[in-house]
């Protein structure tokens, strides 16, 4: 490697702010904020998440209420703040446990192949013709309605998602030079696959699990939308957008556009974070 | 086309690997079907008779072979939820659910590729479609619910707000217009997205720089050259696109109150209704890989080396 001779500019501020993607530094930072706001919801928020007042239903956005009140008089902005935690934390752990078993079962297929790698393959292949949503909806027929049963099948449902991106880019690291060396070095196929394989892949794992992240939130969402998953009065976007239908019905759109313009924003930046990680790739410094 | 046998087994084999998964993770299901259909007033041991009657006290391969035996023959169980055959009930609803998705899968095609080929016709348009796909990509079926329930059905009143229509065609397409079109918004932009990059990897490939300077016209290169292996990725997305319009038929009918297979899933999920659960999951199933198969086989009718490589 030759990052020994540059090594003194390679951190310098220049060479930092030249390489930094700008767009992706904005997205990122409104992400992270986003973040922040919801763990932060006790403080932020303006009233209870799930403070009724009858008299003060289906409020108009005004200055007591920014986003104006739902039909049980509850404030929509402190709802889509609380309702952030459960519309953030169930995508993150479906694409965490979808990213472990794509990242191991692909690895280990491609490392060991043979029977193993074809079965594993097949098994994929077959999961992936199973609609995710439908995965959900089947699990919450047998777990029952909650965040739990979609998750776990939401995360069963990305993982041959997942597996097959990074098959290609598994498949090339296997036969270059540094893999072969390893062996030669007598390291075992262990050591090679998680501290040489993996960290190489990890870069394609990034976009592809930014750019999941955003269906899986759509996904999510959905089967909360139908009634499930999170339950009321629990506040979730998804559930806002669904008790928000009623009262769009009735002439007070606020919470249903509210909820399901943040969903749509959150998306946006989560595709474009994922669309830039994935150019960087194509692109190499 | 001798490799179209391969193509159709394997999909033949995805289906039936897939129903068996999805009928023996059904039958992990709390509650018991026997005692649900005895009703409260029965007998441990009638219960017993009707346990042994429906074939539950057997192995799950054994009852997942006779389920698709009596299902190839078009029985499909009972609804416990409407007391009703569940092939006469899913029946008239698949017809509903078949003219929603056909319908959007339309506009999918006509307005995905269309808007993917739109930079290719005029290059200043090529940022406005960037920004449009990237936006549409980002919008869920059901908050495209909400906007166009708002905007053309309540504010400017030129559609129904919800249900279905038992009258001709025509008023059934007006009814679900915009069930189709929030369906498919989310997919029109990634087909667009797919298009024009896939056009515009074609478009700086050597062979086409060879064909303009040969002196080709201009629509001739585009339409040989071009358009021909860009229809590739275009033709696998549209195949993935159809498959997953039946799934989201789920939330959308939801969404619009429209009495197809997809809310009907849902509320038989709700009742615990599985024969229903079990019947329409696969429906799906066969979806997914009837429309990837037939993807797959356009493939191999358009690409002549891939028939070459799959037969390998």
């Amino acid at each position: 490697m030759s990052t020994l001779a540059t090594a003194p500019h390679e951190w310098s501020v220049g060479t930092v702010l030249r390489r930094l993607d700008p767009v992706l530094t904005v997205v990122t930072v409104v992400l992270v904020a986003l973040v922040v706001v919801a763990i932060c919801a006790p403080f932020l928020a303006p009233y209870p998440p799930e403070q009724i007042d009858l008299l003060d239903a289906n409020q108009a956005p005004s200055a007591a209420h920014l986003l104006g009140t739902d039909s049980l008089g509850r404030d929509i902005l402190s709802r889509l703040i609380y309702g952030a935690r459960l519309t953030f934390l169930g995508p993150t752990l479906i694409i965490l446990l979808a990213t472990i078993a794509g990242v191991s079962l692909t690895i280990s297929s491609v490392w060991i192949g043979g029977t193993y790698d074809r079965i594993v393959s097949r098994a994929l292949d077959i999961l992936f013709a199973i609609p995710g949503i439908l995965v959900a909806v089947i699990a919450v027929a047998i777990i029952g309605p909650g965040l739990i049963a979609p998750v776990i099948a939401l995360s069963l449902a990305y993982t041959p998602y997942l597996a097959r991106v990074l098959r290609s880019v598994a498949m090339r690291e296997r036969h270059l030079a540094y893999i072969e060396a390893g062996t030669l070095m007598g390291l075992s196929g262990w050591a090679i696959g998680w501290r040489h394989l993996v960290p190489n892949v990890m870069p394609m794992v990034r976009a592809q699990a930014a750019l999941a992240f955003g269906a899986a939130l759509v996904d999510l969402a959905a089967v909360s939308y139908i009634g499930l998953g999170v339950q009321s009065p629990i506040p979730e976007w998804g559930v806002m957008v669904a008790e928000g239908q009623a009262a769009l019905l009735n002439g007070y759109p606020w919470q249903a556009i509210s909820a399901g313009i943040a969903i749509v924003v959150v998306v946006l930046l989560v595709n474009v974070a994922g669309e830039r990680l994935a150019l960087r790739l194509e692109r190499p410094r | 086309m001798k490799e179209a046998p391969r193509v159709v087994g394997r999909g033949l084999i995805t289906l039936l690997v897939a129903s068996f998964v999805i009928y023996l993770a059904l039958s992990l299901a709390p509650g018991d079907p026997a005692t649900a259909l005895a009703g409260n007033r029965a007998t441990p041991e009638q219960v017993e008779t009707l346990r042994q009657q429906l074939g539950l006290d057997r192995p799950v391969v054994v009852r997942y072979a006779a389920w698709l035996a009596a299902s190839l023959h078009g029985d499909l169980g009972r609804s416990l939820q409407f007391r009703q055959d569940t092939a006469s009930l899913i029946e008239p609803r698949l017809g509903v659910t078949f003219l929603l998705v056909g319908y959007a899968f339309l506009l999918i095609l006509v307005f995905g590729i269309g808007l993917g080929l739109l930079p290719s016709v005029r290059s200043w348009l090529s940022w406005p479609v960037v920004v449009v796909t990237a936006l549409g990509i980002s919008i869920p079926a059901f908050v495209a619910a909400m906007i166009l329930i708002q905007v053309f059905a309540l504010n400017l009143g030129w559609f129904p707000v919800l249900g279905t229509s038992n009258g001709d065609l025509r008023d059934q397409l007006w009814h679900l217009t915009l069930p189709a079109i929030a369906l498919a918004i989310s997919w029109v932009a990634y087909v667009g997205q797919i298009t024009r990059a896939s056009v515009r990897e074609q478009a700086g490939k050597e062979h086409v720089d060879t064909a303009r300077g040969r002196g080709l016209a201009p629509r001739a290169i585009f339409s040989k050259h071009v358009l021909r292996n860009a229809a590739i990725p275009i033709i696998t997305i549209s195949g993935l696109a159809l498959a997953a319009l039946v799934a989201g038929s789920i939330v959308v009918e939801t969404a619009f109150g429209i009495g197809g297979i997809g809310s009907l899933l849902v509320t038989s999920v709700l009742a615990k209704d599985y024969d229903v659960v079990l019947a329409i999951s696969m429906i799906f199933v066969l979806a997914f890989v009837v429309a990837t198969t037939v993807a797959d086989l356009a493939l191999v009718a358009l690409d002549p080396r891939l028939r070459s490589k799959m037969s390998a």
